[in-house]
């Protein structure tokens, strides 16, 4: 398989197979990450789509000087941050769309009852909703160390700030959300079937 | 290093060996540290379970095919792009052979229809009309030329006998049939315009319906979707409950 270099190299030279099979390896990581900084399904995928797009038509600006993946990152960066501030909102005054049930049925595991099903959709929510109290830059942070793996170097360099704020930021974050969720862990820690049951049906009615 | 970086970077293994085995021997030591480090490894576990949807992307990026700008910005069928260009096209000639004048009778304004725009106007209608056009030109022509020989025989016959001021009637009659041929021309390109603005707005209005058409189309295919979709979900629902009841 060639490397992200490789493929770029040769979208530089006008292979626009090659750009397209960037454009596969890494729709879902920048749809994500769009998704978590926003927390709107349509409008993420508005921003992926963009940033595709601005990509290629940026490609003769990118001289390699960072990895293809972080230039992406930042491309979605910008645009997420410009979605913020042309909605005048962030996602903290709204939680974030949830995992459908049907969607975690569809990947659960054979031994995985409904009791984990609904129990897993819980908690990806109390996550999505802790995650917008957060300020914009400590939840940026913590979806790049979290989500994508990146190191404080590359989030310092991506969000443009020293090394020490991105710990600062990540602890902060993680402070918050820890007192958060540990609250929504104690509410699922040992959920009753009876409860978490009527609570699926309410949240698919 | 402060306290919060060095706690962050054990978190997530980024200590130096020697910095992490003096740490680890530390969180023997200190309560406090392990309750937090504990506490933050907990709550990245859990952060784990937030997974995005999963909508269908498949995004790729194609070469646009010439002037597919302004077909996808408007998302119209090119009969539209081809009447627009139609209407704009008689615009910008009715606005080219604007002739103001500043005379006797005050301002006017006239669209110069018989001038210039004539030839634009000839190129885009059809071969019906410019067939009759044509037939009306020669046949004014003929009129002119039989008018021209009939004032020229009055004019040698009429020199030395009745008129004695020759020229003056001869004069006014050509007046006349030029300003009645004049007038028929504009009649003719008027009618030929109105024609021609008439097709505009039967073409606009059928690439119109062309894309309502298309949009209701568009509407039915989401509707019997969420149809779909809803009994899914009711399906989903039902299943539940039979879970619920037999428990």
């Amino acid at each position: 398989m060639m490397s992200d270099e490789e493929l770029v190299a040769r979208s530089r030279g006008g292979d626009l197979d090659s750009f397209n099979q960037l454009v596969l390896r890494w729709e879902r990581p920048i749809y994500a990450l769009a998704y978590r900084v926003i927390g709107r399904e349509e409008d993420a995928r508005d921003v992926a789509q963009e940033t595709f797009l601005r990509a290629f038509r940026a490609l003769g600006g990118f001289k390699g000087q960072a990895k293809f993946s972080s230039w992406l990152y930042r491309i979605t960066l910008n645009l997420c941050r410009d979605w913020i501030r042309r909605e005048r909102r962030t996602p903290i005054a709204q939680a974030p769309e949830g995992v459908d049930l049907v969607d975690l049925a569809g990947e659960a595991t054979p031994a995985e009852s409904i009791e984990d099903l609904v129990s897993r959709k819980q908690l990806s929510e109390a996550v999505a909703k802790a995650m917008a109290l957060l300020p914009d830059e400590q939840r940026t942070a913590i979806i790049l160390k979290e989500y994508h793996g990146l190191t404080f170097q590359e989030i310092a360099d991506l969000l443009d700030c020293p090394l020490s704020t991105v710990k600062t930021r990540l602890y902060q974050g993680l402070t918050v959300l820890r007192r958060h969720l540990h609250r929504a862990d104690e509410g699922l820690a040992r959920p009753r079937p009876a409860d978490s049951l009527g609570q699926a049906i309410r949240s698919i009615n | 290093m402060c306290e919060t970086e060095l706690l962050i970077d054990y978190l997530y293994g980024e200590l130096a060996p020697d910095e992490r085995h003096k740490f680890d021997l530390h969180l023997k030591s200190c309560a406090d540290c392990r309750r937090e480090i504990d506490g933050m490894r907990a709550t990245r576990t859990t952060l784990q379970s937030w997974a995005p949807s999963e909508p269908d992307l498949s995004f790729e990026v194609v070469r646009a095919p010439q002037r597919s700008e302004s077909r996808k910005w408007w998302g119209l069928s090119p009969a539209w792009g081809l009447a627009a260009a139609m209407l704009v096209g008689a615009v910008s000639a009715a606005i080219a052979n604007v002739e103001v004048t500043i005379g006797g009778s005050g301002l006017t304004v006239k669209s110069g229809w018989n001038r210039n725009a004539v030839a634009q106007v000839q190129e885009s209608t059809t071969s019906d009309d410019a067939a009759a056009l044509r037939r009306e030109i020669v046949a004014l022509s003929d009129r002119l030329a039989r008018a021209e020989g009939l004032l020229g025989q009055q004019d040698t016959t009429n020199v030395t006998a009745t008129d004695p001021v020759p020229g003056r009637m001869t004069d006014a009659e050509i007046a006349r049939f030029v300003r009645h041929m004049i007038n028929q021309s504009e009649e003719r390109q008027q009618t030929v315009l109105a024609r021609q603005i008439l097709q505009i707005n039967r073409d606009q209005e059928t690439a119109r319906r062309t894309d309502f058409d298309r949009l209701g189309r568009g509407m039915v295919e989401i509707q019997r979707t969420a149809v779909e979709t809803f009994q899914r979900q009711k399906a989903i629902e039902d299943h539940l409950l039979r879970v619920g009841l037999q428990r």
